[in-house]
């Protein structure tokens, strides 16, 4: 049964996502203790199925996990990067090398921190872009934004941020950025700061992926729900099963049918 | 009604339409638009978020120039641009105004937006979103853009309410209550009904109808209670006109102390 969920065209999850290069934004939200790396592992399997470039920006775990994931997913990322299709600007790994030469300009000066961020992105994107054929199109993925707000970096900050990374110069160029929020009540009159850069990307985006848990609390037999909406177009709502080597999805109520095939 | 304050002449000075991701601003900008093509009037759509250039190939089919604000610029530059575009019977639309916060400050795009405010002159409007969630304070911002503003606008989607505010050229405000709802893409107001007492009480009492609680039917139609009242049971007495059967016939006499029934067995079923 696990073995359908590595092809392409049978990838379930894949098929319900349908990622296509007029989705110039795509925001991937979890909400609460729902994870939804898988769906970011997913997009990049597609990614490089589809022989695209991919500019990929981590914040949220190391390299070597995402490498991990990928050969079981079907796709070598450290091979894509020696090959020139991806380019890694591996955060965590400058962050722990900036907090090791005790240079703390990362959160002393958070606007130069977020404009070379930038910077850099743009410059990677660049080498991509000059690197492809016509035909190509390029991924911006960011895994995930919410962790700038970790780092003590402002909301306009970040937003500004978004807005840069949404207008590259190459306009083949389109991002996916994953984001966290919680299910926490407001605190007073103040809006949580992780739900304000979660609403920022829904009202920009084209595809816009929820993961969240179940409201009626643990299952054995689903994960999770998944909403995909898009402007202009009714929401559709998932359950999904994470096994190790894939996700299977379906509709609501369709969860026991599914495992007894 | 908030339709006539939308599609004034001379227009409504400065727009301020507060939104929220339930219910974005575009069902009002969509009749604001169709008003100002109608007139022929310049519309102007100063973008500061998102993809500038999918957003222009939508608005440019729309006849409407995009202006692109996503990049690095300052504030003089921004109120440099604002005042080039503003030419007699132009609008213009920014999108959005939180993005300018951001970008600018409260007290910078407050004090830009207020200089540039006394130079509007008539025929010319400024409209304006605020997304009040993605504010940290929105009461606060809100409260400063209102003051700014000709007409305040915003929609309340749990409700399906519009709460605005219209500030006359005379000094007279009118503030309002409408219900909305969106008819086919059109956005559409009207004004709220006050509710019927008698009609509330009926529909209170068909509520706690048995009717509606059982999956059988309980009750009689007007038929039914016609068919019923005009039978006559057979142990009864007849019409003394009524053609009499050959052969036997019964008889029945009431006793002195009457043993009819008289109560409704099913009274209490309260039908």
């Amino acid at each position: 049964m696990l073995g359908q969920l590595t092809g392409l065209n049978l990838n379930p999850l894949l098929a319900a996502i349908k990622l296509t290069p007029k989705d110039k934004i795509v925001s991937v939200k979890e909400v609460g203790i729902a994870d939804s790396n898988f769906i970011i592992t997913h997009l990049i399997k597609k990614i490089f199925q589809n022989n695209e470039k991919l500019c990929f920006v981590t914040f949220h775990n190391t390299l070597n996990h995402y490498q991990i994931v990928g050969k079981k997913l079907g796709y070598d990322l450290t091979g894509k990067v020696t090959s020139g299709d991806a380019v890694i600007l591996d955060m965590l790994k400058l962050i722990e090398e900036n907090i090791l030469n005790e240079d703390y300009g990362f959160v002393e000066n958070t606007g130069a921190f977020i404009e070379n961020l930038f910077r850099d992105i743009e410059q990677k994107t660049e080498v991509l872009a000059n690197s492809k054929s016509n035909q190509e199109h390029t991924y911006l993925v960011i895994d995930d934004l919410s962790h700038l707000l970790d780092l003590g970096i402002s909301i306009e900050f970040i937003i500004r941020f978004i807005t840069w990374c949404c207008n590259l110069k190459d306009d083949s160029i389109s991002v996916i950025v994953n984001n966290h929020v919680s299910t926490y009540e407001a605190n007073g009159d103040l809006l949580p700061k992780d739900i304000i850069l979660s609403n920022s990307l829904s009202y920009i985006s084209d595809l816009d992926i929820q993961v969240s848990p179940l409201k009626t609390g643990r299952s054995n037999e689903v994960s999770g729900i998944i909403t995909l909406a898009r402007p202009g177009e009714e929401t559709t709502e998932l359950h999904y099963k994470a096994y190790d080597r894939g996700i299977k999805t379906f509709n609501p109520g369709e969860s026991l049918m599914n495992l007894l095939k | 009604m908030l339709n006539t304050y939308l599609q004034t002449s001379p227009p409504t000075k400065f727009i301020l339409i507060q939104d929220c991701l339930q219910e974005k601003a575009h069902p009002i900008l969509n009749l604001l638009k169709n008003h100002h093509h109608k007139l022929n009037h310049d519309l102007s759509y100063f973008i500061f978020e998102g993809n500038y250039l999918k957003i222009n190939a939508t608005l440019s089919s729309q006849n409407i120039k995009c202006h692109n604000f996503t990049s690095p610029s300052s504030i003089e530059a921004l109120e440099k641009d604002l005042r080039t575009k503003l030419k007699p019977n132009s609008v213009i639309i920014l999108d959005s105004l939180v993005h300018l916060i951001y970008l600018y400050g409260l007290k910078g795009t407050y004090e830009m937006l207020n200089n540039f405010m006394k130079e509007i002159k008539d025929g010319q409007q400024i409209i304006g979103i605020l997304h009040t969630d993605l504010l940290e304070n929105c009461d606060k911002v809100s409260q400063c853009m209102e003051h700014l503003s000709s007409l305040s606008i915003m929609l309340d989607p749990l409700v399906s309410r519009v709460y605005y505010t219209y500030k006359k050229v005379g000094g007279r405000v009118f503030k309002q209550i409408e219900e909305y709802r969106i008819e086919g893409g059109q956005f559409v107001t009207e004004a709220l009904k006050k509710p019927d007492v008698h009609k509330l009480v009926q529909d209170k009492i068909n509520e706690i109808s048995p009717e509606l609680l059982t999956t059988f039917k309980i009750g009689l139609t007007d038929t039914e209670k016609e068919s019923r009242d005009s039978l006559v049971l057979p142990y009864l007495p007849k019409d003394k006109d009524a053609t009499t059967v050959e052969g036997g016939e019964i008889f029945y006499k009431f006793d002195e102390v009457d043993d009819w029934d008289e109560e409704d067995p099913d009274d209490d079923l309260d039908i």
